[in-house]
């Protein structure tokens, strides 16, 4: 490769400086050095490196291209598990490896063992049903305590506007983290960081000749984790989302990522051929759905339910139609589809009854740009279809949520920004609501019956809707009728695990606008305490507030929700014959802004019941670290407050 | 497992036959299908299989110098009435690894309304290694709607193989029409098996030019999973396997395996290798003549599942190369077992089982598909070793290979003439005393009631062990957490550890000390509070034991992983000025069939100090269906336990 051959003469030796810190030292002491410094680490990256080469080729377009290079020291009889290493390509990006090899100390001198095979693989899994993404395979000989592995990619960026993501850690600490850009001094370049430790980055600007040279840098960077119930690695892992804003060729400005504007206009053109034509099938379909509604807005839910219902979500990425959707006659012919093909459909049904859509770029929460600070195609992920009301208010249509009701936004993109595409060619930027905690509720009414047998029977309705709904309208459409019956078993599980659960009736099941209700009957052996005349229930059946506590030595950073949301529980213990109530606990709360409880008992005037009432609620989408105390305080307290019995006394 | 036991050579079976008149060439699907009418109870299912038919078709390739070669016919029919089983069957894939071209494919759909939605030829992809599962051609069916039928049918042509494959035709659907067929020229004899309730296998005489045979059964019922069974080793399918040539008769056999597998895992080591393994020896293990066997297998076997990584890939089993590269296939490390035990004057016998979870090990039938895992017997020590799993260690074999029968090979020497003979053995299941878990714990009722303190030790041998004990030291710091804290939380998750420390972990420990937790808990929902007294949820101590329902009847016989015991003695300081009402509700004595399982527990009270000691075990591994009830008793009686409360009163 010529380019890496450029690239090196000119800066390698400013980088190298890094590289060979340790590198006079015979291995045991490079082993030592670095065990000192990472004593209950696996390994340290020496270095990671990307160097960009960013050239305006004689056409006036760019060349880019890339060097990266990964160095690494194995710190203990663990080495092994590391062999295995693979590099990416896709339709945009070309990577070919340059070296790879390991350094295995024996007789404390390094022997090197050239990697002599790889083995490329399309490498996807099968949620994926297809992508062009390839991995290149390889696997480094010899690797034992104080190995060093070495490997260098050569990359050409097909697309420049997917250049530009840099994470400066990784799976283990990284002793220098570096991405270096040289380019023309006409190539216009922004860039913002992200994650945690921002400030220790170091950037430097040199200009040499017509080049100008950028360099950012961080040193001795950490493993950053954020447990099991965090976010996405993009809110805390230190890194830089740059991209080229635009360059002159020839005194002529050529705009790519500058602002929202520019994305808007790449993404237009993408989309500009699509649905040119609607077929008389998907003519039909529309105006057979759409028989006998009056309103627009009727209309468009019609469309909406039936592209839910009659498209299946199948994700393809390939090339350019991982952006394109696909044209809406072959999605109706297929019955399945990725999200731009849903919204493809979508758009095409409104069309063909004279209603305007609108395709919509949008981020799942997993992303934390805004498309002001990263206006690229990193902001993004996803495709729904928008609908705007005569008040202009937009309807986003997410088909790839199954049972999704009309208005409701899938969870996953709650409060996220949409880039709604106007048939006048412009843009209109809105945000995504954030479903409330009163819209989004769990409710359970029971009556409990205390048998002669010491056994406990009862019956209840549980009543959800929004978030609620949808998972159990998925998840009762996937069951059998037997395995139905074992997961309510496992559902309504009350008081041990004793519980038998029966399902009377479902209401409204697969119903979109009308909350989901399951009437059960249950029965409960051995839960009860019964001595000396005295009979012991605690009558907060549902064990699984128990463990809502978060641990603080598993979450790091935040801990993610997928929906704001509230459970209510009001339980009628009916007192059985030949006995009396002899305590009732207090009632007792815990309410923040972000979280809470309260739990109420009442005993009714003829001494007959006791209403037992109690709520918890969850009125965020992220908690930050700083907040898991006060929650776990909450725990603590409703566990308290559960842990109280009622006591009944004989007659 | 392929590379070593060598499949039977081609040019065996070469012949002047010009047979090539193959099925799928006949063969079609319904030109003009249609629905199928379901009784009311299978059209409540989410899928019901319609058709299943797999034809093996075996002829000399007259484009490939006459080679046998193999064509397999798929055909499919299922009916789906949930968007789950839409999802679950509206991708085909096509597995390719042995495959050598695919011939045809096509897949329909056939819409409740009778319309008939074709497939287009272009959806297929294909993937060289799908989820690191090898090579695949897939396809997604189109126009896939509720009710509607998905038909496929795809022919490929594999690499021809005659030693023994198994067919499971049944699962958690109803399967209609399912059909097994095999032709093959006329000096091509084949053998079969049926298992579970899967027909005989019969010669199809209504072929006279080749040999044909057919098994057919209209309906198998839907076959859940159970809890204690050998679900997959119970459906119902058919093993089969090529038996003559017109010359030579019982061509797969063990006498040829037990040759081929002795051969080829004993190599004639280079110099080099020799001198490198003797060193090692030597110099590392400092392993001297007159130790015990146990020890030096012990410390052979340390060094090997330390040093020498196991990777599913294509990479070298030569000695020599594992000596350098550290990393090897599974085959390899037995071959470096073979290696260090033959340089040592270690006796063994090699085998060859199967996973009797998946397809009990047949006498009566030798075929390679019953050879599927590996196992060493040092017939001097009497154990079992698995070489090629860093999960167990000298004196334990995987628990899906023992209680089953299998391939023994050992090496005779004839005159100069070296080879091996194999014998079919059985391989007993270990005592429950080898599996032992252990609890030991005390709590002081005069401290903080509300968050008592429990001072708590376990322990665990055998296979509770083994799935941690030789993996603890190479997880990384955050799983050592999370694995030991929910050790140590045994009442539940809302126990909260105080402290603890690890023990037996080290590498010379594994199966030879018990794995030890010894630390301090809290756990708040020990106590309950009803006023004046104290409710102690003392069953809850020896953590949540799952009872076992089986409220439908039934199907399945008992069948355990392992055999298995557990242990625990509970002290309990009581209040002062307290004393517990209901002491006898800890007594337990439930013993069962012949005394091979039984849940036992008996108090002392000794001023306040309460003694609970707790005996459970299961020391069988199977039983016939009619001993389930009496099983049952045994496992709910743990689960009873576990809901033991004493009421204590103030005196």
């Amino acid at each position: 490769m010529t380019f890496k051959s450029i690239l090196f003469s000119v800066f390698f030796l400013a980088v190298s400086a890094f590289i060979t810190t340790a590198a006079d030292l015979k291995p045991n002491e490079e082993l030592a050095f670095w065990k000192e410094k990472y004593p209950s680490e696996n390994g340290v990256i020496l270095n990671k490196i990307e160097q960009v080469e960013i050239k305006i080729n004689k056409d006036g377009e760019l060349d880019i291209n890339s060097y990266s290079q990964f160095e690494r020291i194995l710190l203990n009889n663990k080495a092994n598990m590391y062999s295995s290493a693979s590099v990416y390509s896709d339709f945009f990006i070309e990577t070919e490896v340059d070296k790879a090899y390991s350094l295995v100390p024996i007789d404390n001198k390094y022997k090197k063992y050239k990697v002599k095979e790889f083995t490329e693989s399309d490498s996807y899994s099968s949620h994926v049903f297809y992508s062009d993404s390839k991995l290149k395979k390889f696997n480094f000989s010899g690797l034992v305590e104080g190995s060093k592995t070495y490997y260098s990619y050569n990359r050409k960026y097909l697309q420049p506007r997917f250049l530009g993501s840099f994470y400066f850690s990784t799976y283990l600490p990284v002793a220098n983290s570096s991405y270096q850009i040289i380019c023309d001094a006409n190539v216009q370049l922004k860039w913002k960081y992200f994650g945690l430790d921002t400030n220790q980055i170091q950037f430097t600007k040199t200009i040499k000749g017509s080049k100008v040279i950028y360099q950012w840098q961080m040193t001795d960077v950490e493993h950053y984790k954020s447990g099991n119930r965090g976010p996405d690695t993009r809110y805390y892992e230190p890194h830089l989302q740059l991209r080229i804003a635009s360059y002159t060729y020839k005194g002529k400005k050529i705009p790519l990522l500058n602002d929202i504007e520019d994305l808007h206009n790449w993404y237009a053109e993408l989309i500009e051929p699509v649905n040119k034509n609607i077929s008389p099938e998907i003519k039909s379909i529309a105006d057979s759905i759409t028989n006998g509604l009056n309103s627009e807005m009727d209309k468009v839910q019609a469309i909406y339910y039936w592209v839910q219902d009659h498209i299946k979500y199948v994700a393809i990425e390939n090339g350019l139609g991982g952006f394109v959707p696909r044209e809406a006659n072959l999605v109706c012919e297929r019955r399945y589809g990725d999200c731009k093909d849903m919204s493809s459909m979508l758009f095409a049904l409104m069309e063909a009854v004279g209603i305007q859509g609108h395709l919509t770029w949008i981020g799942s929460r997993d992303i934390p740009y805004s498309y002001a600070d990263v206006p690229t195609p990193s902001a993004d992920n996803h495709m729904i279809c928008t609908y705007i009301d005569e008040n202009n208010q937009p309807h986003f249509l997410d088909a790839t949520g199954k049972f999704l009701p009309f208005n409701l936004p899938n969870s996953f993109i709650q409060g996220k920004e949409a880039i709604i595409h106007m048939p006048d060619g412009s843009y209109r930027l809105s945000k995504v609501p954030v479903t409330k905690m009163e819209d989004n509720v769990f409710a359970d009414t029971s009556v409990l019956n205390i048998n002669k047998d010491g056994t406990i029977t009862g019956s209840g309705t549980t009543t959800m809707n929004s978030y609620f709904q949808i998972s159990m309208n998925n998840t009762l459409d996937a069951l059998s009728a037997q395995k139905r019956k074992d997961y309510f078993q496992h559902l309504f599980i009350k008081g041990n695990n004793t519980a038998k659960t029966d399902v009377s009736k479902i209401i409204n099941q697969g119903e979109r606008d009308k909350p989901l209700s399951i009437k059960y009957d249950f029965s409960i052996k051995n839960y009860i305490t019964i001595s000396d005349n005295e009979l012991f229930i605690n009558p907060h059946l549902h064990k699984r507030f128990k463990d809502l506590s978060i641990d603080t030595k598993q979450e790091f950073f935040a801990v993610e929700n997928r929906d704001k949301n509230i459970e209510k529980y009001q339980i009628t213990l009916n007192i059985p014959d030949g006995y009396t109530v002899k305590y009732v606990p207090k009632p007792g709360a815990f309410k923040e802004q972000e979280f809470g409880f309260w739990v109420n008992y009442i005993q009714s005037s003829d001494g007959k019941s006791i209403v037992i009432s109690y709520s918890v609620y969850h009125n965020y989408l992220l908690l930050p670290q700083d907040r898991f105390e006060t929650y776990n305080k909450m725990t603590k307290e409703l566990r308290r407050a559960f842990n109280e019995s009622i006591i009944l006394k004989k007659i | 497992m392929k590379t070593a036991l060598n499949t039977i050579g081609l040019l065996l079976l070469l012949t002047l036959s010009s047979y090539a008149q193959t099925f799928h060439v006949n063969y079609d699907w319904d030109k003009d299908p249609k629905l199928t009418e379901l009784n009311k109870e299978m059209a409540a299912e989410p899928s019901v299989g319609l058709l299943n038919l797999k034809v093996y078709d075996y002829f000399y390739d007259p484009t490939n110098n006459n080679y046998p070669a193999e064509i397999l016919t798929i055909h499919v029919k299922t009916q789906v009435n949930s968007d789950e089983a839409i999802e679950r069957n509206n991708r085909v894939y096509i597995p390719m690894g042995s495959a050598v071209k695919l011939i045809e494919a096509k897949a329909r759909v056939i819409k409740k309304d009778g319309k008939i939605v074709n497939f287009n030829k272009d959806n297929i992809k294909s993937s060289s290694d799908l989820d690191e599962e090898g090579e695949f051609q897939f396809f997604a069916i189109d126009g896939v709607e509720k009710g509607s039928e998905i038909e496929y049918l795809y022919v490929v042509q594999k690499n021809p193989y005659f030693n023994g494959r198994s067919l499971s035709f049944q699962d958690n659907a109803w399967s209609l029409n399912n059909v097994f067929k095999v032709f093959a020229p006329s000096n091509l004899g084949f053998s079969f098996l049926s298992l579970n309730g899967f027909p005989e296998v019969e010669i199809d005489t209504n072929y006279t030019e080749v040999n044909a045979y057919s098994a057919k059964i209209d309906t198998l019922e839907p076959l859940y999973s159970e809890e204690f069974a050998a679900y997959r080793a119970n459906l119902a399918g058919v093993v089969y396997k090529l038996e003559n040539n017109g010359s030579k008769k019982n061509l797969v056999n063990y006498a040829e395996v037990a040759a081929n597998y002795w051969s080829n895992s004993h190599p004639e080591l280079s110099k080099s290798a020799k001198k490198t393994i003797s060193k090692i020896i030597s110099k590392e293990l400092k392993i001297k003549g007159d130790e015990p066997e146990l020890e030096r297998v012990r410390k052979i076997e340390s060094y090997i599942k330390t040093n020498y990584r196991t990777l599913d890939m294509a990479i070298s089993s030569e000695i020599d190369d594992i000596l350098t590269n550290k990393i090897t296939t599974e085959f390899g490390v037995i071959k470096l077992f073979v290696a260090f035990f033959d340089l040592q004057g270690i006796k063994y016998e090699l085998g060859l089982t199967s996973d009797r979870q998946d397809l009990k090990f047949r006498q009566d039938f030798e075929a390679h598909v019953f050879l599927q895992s590996a196992f060493m017997y040092l017939p001097n020590i009497d154990m079992y070793l698995k070489a090629d799993d860093i999960l167990y260690r000298v004196g334990i074999l995987p628990a899906e290979n023992t209680e089953n029968y299998g391939l023994f090979m050992k090496n005779v020497v004839v005159g100069d003439f070296s080879t091996a003979v194999g014998k079919i053995k059985f391989i007993p299941a270990l005592d429950a005393d080898a599996t032992v878990s252990t609890i030991d714990l005390s709590l002081d009722m005069n401290e903080d009631l509300t968050e008592p303190k429990i001072k708590l030790t376990r322990e665990f041998t055998g296979y509770t062990a083994a799935n941690l004990q030789p993996l603890y030291n190479l997880m990384d710091e955050e799983n050592k957490t999370s694995i030991s804290e929910s050790m140590m939380k045994l009442p539940g998750e809302s126990a909260e550890v105080v402290e603890y420390t690890v023990e037996n972990i080290d590498e010379e420990d594994i199966n030879v000390k018990p794995l030890k937790y010894v630390g301090t808990i809290t756990y708040p929902d020990l106590i309950e509070k009803a006023g004046e007294k104290v409710l102690l949820k003392v069953g809850e101590l020896i953590g949540p034991q799952v009872p076992l329902y089986q409220e439908k009847v039934r199907k399945l016989p008992v069948e355990n992983d392992h055999n298995r015991a557990y242990v625990r003695t509970l002290k309990i300081e009581l209040p002062k000025g307290y004393k517990a009402q209901n002491l006898d509700d800890l007594k337990f004595d439930i013993v069962g069939l012949d005394n091979t399982i039984g849940f036992t527990s008996t108090y002392e009270l000794k001023g306040q100090t309460l003694i609970i000691n707790i005996n459970e075990y299961y020391n069988q591994i199977s039983y016939p269906l009619s001993d389930f009830e009496e099983y049952k008793k045994v496992i709910n009686a743990a689960a009873d336990f576990n809901k033991v409360v004493l009421v204590l009163v103030k005196m």
